[in-house]
């Protein structure tokens, strides 16, 4: 079916009424409430209050009526939520607020008997709460990882230990501190429903991947969304060579997050290496992380060279 | 002496490869992160180019 222009400027029109409606509604400002002002409260307080939200499910209901009715009438609306759908999992972010994320997901059962057996498990780095709305008839298999803190060496990463699993019946509730347990599910017999909220403050700088065979650490992201960023916006100052930029090569080479700083003084290199040599030389004296050190100390020489030789030439 | 790069490719990287943020995706867990970082990607794309 393909709409015309003007069935699509109604269905926005109506779109965002329901929106406007959803927003003011009592289902999303009780949850505006009950979250406000805990963007700096701890983890387990913040866990604490969703798991009273997540207690009981009658809160739910209410809050998607306005977008089943609305759809009832025109197929064309668009509810305004972040939707994720792959074979696996159709997910919708219901409430977001820099305390917590509160996502909805059915996760499909004939998916996962046909996906091959994973061979990761992940753990993901922040506390979260999870409703299992259907349980599916599967088990929750869990894994124990060493806490993480923002010096995480890949070299010294101790393997992760399987805990065993856990029945997951329809109206669980169940805490999993992502910041040192990894969990799967298996042995679904029917799709798995879920509401997970999941906890802003108090998460892990990383997030982890480890080898379901051996326990063995696969691989490492960031969950420091600003470290990211920078990561990108410095790679694009070197690709549009911007010798200008030292200040910001210089100020990222101070950040928090080692692996920012390496790449910043990779980039800054690549850009200009005479004016990123005495920084270098600083951090191979004295960065608080060995590898940092361990990395400008062994570049230290070659880009001394290579502004010798560069000299001598010119 | 005009400013010179060296080849990126010849400075070592670290023994802890940190991917990017959004990398790794935890399997039924709804990723918002993974949101996230696709609205960054487009506010950078704007930022760079608004037009």
């Amino acid at each position: 079916m393909i709409a015309d222009d003007d069935v699509l400027g109604a269905a926005r029109r109506r779109s965002e009424e329901v929106a406007a409606r959803w927003h003011d509604g009592p289902a999303w400002r009780g949850l505006e409430t009950r979250f406000a002002g805990l963007e700096r409260a701890s983890a387990p307080e913040v866990a604490r209050q969703a798991r009273d939200l997540l207690e009981d499910d009658r809160w739910i209901e209410p809050l998607l009526a306005p977008f089943v009715e609305a759809l009832a009438g025109d197929p064309w609306v668009e509810p305004p939520l972040q939707v994720s759908r792959d074979p696996l999992r159709t997910g919708a972010v219901l409430f977001d607020c820099p305390a917590v994320s509160i996502a909805a997901a059915v996760l499909s059962a004939d998916a996962l008997v046909a996906l091959p057996p994973p061979e990761t498990v992940v753990v993901p780095g922040r506390l979260s709460v999870v409703r299992y709305v259907r349980g599916g008839g599967a088990r929750l298999r869990l894994w124990a990882a060493e806490p993480v803190r923002g010096d995480f060496s890949a070299a010294a990463a101790r393997p992760c230990l399987a805990l065993g699993t856990l029945p997951l019946g329809d109206g669980v509730v169940l805490s999993l501190d992502g910041r040192t347990r990894g969990h799967l599910i298996e042995d679904a017999t029917g799709d798995v429903v879920t509401i997970t909220a999941t906890i802003r403050p108090g998460a892990a700088p990383f997030m982890r991947e480890y080898r379901i065979a051996d326990g063995r650490f696969v691989r490492v992201a960031t969950l420091d969304d600003g470290a990211a960023r920078s990561q990108m916006m410095l790679t694009l100052l070197r690709q549009f060579g911007r010798a200008d930029a030292g200040d910001c090569f210089e100020a990222a080479s101070r950040d928090r997050a080692f692996f920012l700083r390496w790449q910043a003084m990779r980039e800054w290199l690549a850009v200009d290496a005479s004016a990123a040599l005495p920084r270098l030389a600083e951090m191979a004296a004295d960065d608080p992380n060995g590898e940092v050190r361990a990395a400008a100390a062994a570049t230290l020489p070659v880009v001394e060279q290579s502004i010798a030789a560069r000299r001598c030439r010119d | 002496m005009d400013a010179f790069g060296i080849d990126i490719a010849q400075i070592v990287e670290l023994g802890t490869q940190v991917a990017t943020h959004g990398a790794i995706r935890a399997t039924e867990v709804v990723a918002d992160d993974i949101f996230e970082y696709v609205i960054g990607v487009a506010i950078l794309i704007y930022e760079v180019n608004p037009t």
